[in-house]
């Protein structure tokens, strides 16, 4: 029986952004109060949503209050055309949890004297909730309408300083790109839609389950010319949100010129709900038609790597020279969406090698996702904490900043150690096992190893322009005064949580990843 | 009644009409305008589609489509008035300040 319980994260999360929208007016002197109180329902959401995955409180001491996601309780696939299952609850668990990290860092970032407050947490909030529902869409249209939620909640966010010159120039840029790739993705939704007819399933439709039994070649030679033109549009249009080579310029820029916190929830929210829903459409929906586009996708997956890798290393501004590094790592989780398109080969008991590897390989995917948000949020909520003393996003005002900020530049070292994967570190873990996934389905198509390889070489290219921003912490002398400066408490708070996920990395996976593993073999239906 | 190629080829040029303003022009209205054209042209997409073969949520979802179309309308002329308070310009080649 499916409860609408499931829904309660999101309720509580809603209710909360449209309360702050409304108290941001009664509280126009006090946006403390406005803080405590968004980061009160994002925590709440937080608990709820971790409790219906099994691995809260509420199941530690054998409660059932909430409905659990384990089982069919979470499933409104004929009513709403959603479903809450273990996959979808692991990424609006991710979701929840950068935004409490940008929320939280908010208070030291943002000052107290900064209008409409109120908006700013209820917008944050909002593009939340529009994520977590296309992370459990199970329809085209329906996964494009909470896309769009979120999206343009972000529009908005980017140009929260309405003063500034480079956050409104962001925000034009970042409206314009994000528009039309809606736009292009509507387009393609709308081709599917009028395929789906002309094949066996036998009418028009968008449910990505119905198109993944139904939407085959075999027989329907036919629809491959229209089909092809609809993947293009597609790839691209996902291809635009999430930052994928090709369509990737406007990522720095809109980076770089967002207000930091807003730049957290871009680089490790939003991109991810383009990842989420790649996964869907193209490991549910269109997985029977993978021949069309396994190749493009693994190419991407190279190009976007190495492109991003190699750009980033002139850069002199940290916010541009991460947001390079955003997109490289965007390059490795596309590997989980080459190796899953395995999952067609395995036959219906779903023990064999096939199914193995496709999971394996989603598993390596999420759980990359999952280290990729809490090390790229950390090190944007760091050059936060060093923007709100005054100090520049430029590499040289970090001269000699572990003396300025012990703190701040002991975490940047470890996210930056940690997005190169270094071993105790969490990027080390989640690379390893996307990479070996990739090893293991050469076994299917030896043209998978070159996918390992790339990631491996690409991920030792990294490590030189991560190092020199260490160099110039630790072995520089700083310039202006070695005297310590005292840091946002808020900002120091979340920068710590986002470094305590990094580093215990090892000892969370030891519970998840038993986790994981339902939830990609839930997400294939084996 | 008009065959259905008939209707693909129409939102097929609108598409192009709309990327080519998109690509082309530089003030942020016609660009604005192009965006909806490219909207415009998969919900004639979806409509075309769904009273040929008899299925309504196709219909449903253009009503959707023309909602999400106002939304993204309202945003981006938020979005265009206030770079023009900042830069004085809606001409989208006189704004360069990010770049690298």
């Amino acid at each position: 029986m499916s409860s609408y319980g499931v829904f309660l994260p999101e309720a509580i999360l809603v209710a909360t952004a449209l309360a702050s929208a409304v108290l941001g007016f009664a509280w126009r002197k006090r946006p403390d109060l406005l803080w405590a109180f968004s980061v009160i329902g994002t925590g709440l959401a937080i608990f709820v949503t971790l409790d219906m995955m099994g691995l809260g409180v509420g199941r530690a001491l054998n409660l059932s209050v909430w409905p659990s996601a384990v089982g069919t309780q979470g499933d409104f696939a004929v009513e709403l055309k959603m479903r809450v299952d273990t996959f979808a609850l692991f990424f609006q668990l991710m979701f929840e949890f950068v935004a409490f990290l940008a929320i939280v860092a908010s208070r030291g970032f943002i000052h107290a004297d900064e209008p409409h407050q109120g908006e700013y947490y209820a917008l944050m909030l909002l593009a939340v909730v529009g994520m977590m529902f296309t992370a459990a869409a199970t329809d085209l249209f329906v996964l494009f309408l909470a896309f769009e939620t979120s999206s343009l909640s972000t529009f908005a966010l980017v140009a929260f300083r309405k003063r500034d010159k480079q956050a409104t120039e962001a925000a034009v840029k970042f409206f314009i790109i994000g528009a039309v790739s809606s736009g292009i993705i509507l387009f393609g939704i709308s081709l599917i839609y009028g395929i789906a007819g002309t094949t066996s399933i036998g009418t028009t439709t968008t449910d990505l389950l119905v198109l993944r039994n139904g939407l085959t070649l075999a027989g329907h030679p036919e629809i491959e010319p229209p089909l092809i033109i609809a993947l293009v549009l597609l790839i691209a249009g996902f291809g635009f949100k999430v930052a994928v080579v090709p369509f990737h310029m406007w990522a720095p820029d809109v980076y770089q010129g967002s207000p930091t916190t807003i730049s957290v929830l871009l680089t490790s929210a939003s991109k991810n709900v383009g990842i989420v829903a790649l996964f869907r459409v193209f490991l549910i929906g269109l997985l029977s038609v993978q021949v069309d586009w396994v190749a493009t996708l693994a190419i991407l997956a190279i190009v976007t790597q190495t492109v991003g890798n190699v750009v980033a290393i002139p850069q002199r501004s940290i916010k541009r020279m991460l947001a390079y590094s955003s997109i490289a790592q965007a390059g490795y989780i596309l590997i989980a969406l080459a190796v899953g398109a395995i999952a067609l080969q395995s036959a219906p008991p779903h023990t064999d090698n096939a199914a193995y590897v496709a999971t394996f390989g989603l598993v390596g995917g999420m759980l990359h996702v999952f280290v990729y948000g809490a090390m790229k949020a950390g090190s944007f909520l760091v050059v936060a904490g060093t923007e709100s003393r005054g100090i520049p996003d430029d590499i040289e005002a970090y001269k000699g900043l572990s003396r300025r900020m012990p703190f701040l530049a002991f975490s940047m070292l470890v996210f930056l150690l940690s997005l190169a994967g270094i071993p105790p570190l969490g990027g080390f873990f989640s690379k390893f096992v996307l990479f070996s996934s990739a090893v293991n389905a050469s076994a299917f198509n030896q043209w998978y190893l070159a996918l390992a390889v790339s990631g491996v070489l690409n991920s030792a290219l990294s490590l030189y322009y991560y190092a020199r921003v260490i160099w110039y912490m630790y072995i520089l002398e700083p310039e202006a005064g070695t005297a310590k400066e005292p840091v946002s408490r808020s900002i120091s708070a979340a920068v710590f949580i986002a470094l305590a996920i990094v580093m215990l990395t090892a000892v969370i996976a030891v519970f998840f990843f038993g986790y994981l593993t339902d939830a990609a073999r839930s997400f294939f239906g084996f | 009644m008009i065959p259905l190629q008939y209707e693909l080829l129409l939102s097929a040029m609108l598409l192009c009409i709309g990327l080519y303003g998109v690509l082309a022009r530089r003030n942020g209205i016609i660009v604005l305008m192009s965006i909806e054209i490219i909207l415009n042209a998969s919900i004639l997409n979806f409509v075309a589609f769904s009273s040929y073969s008899g299925d309504a949520s196709g219909q449903v979802f253009a009503l959707l489509g023309i909602a999400v179309a106002a939304a993204e309308a309202a945003v981006g002329l938020a979005v265009f008035l206030s770079i023009y308070q900042t830069h004085g310009t809606i001409e989208l080649d006189k704004v360069r300040f990010l770049k690298w």
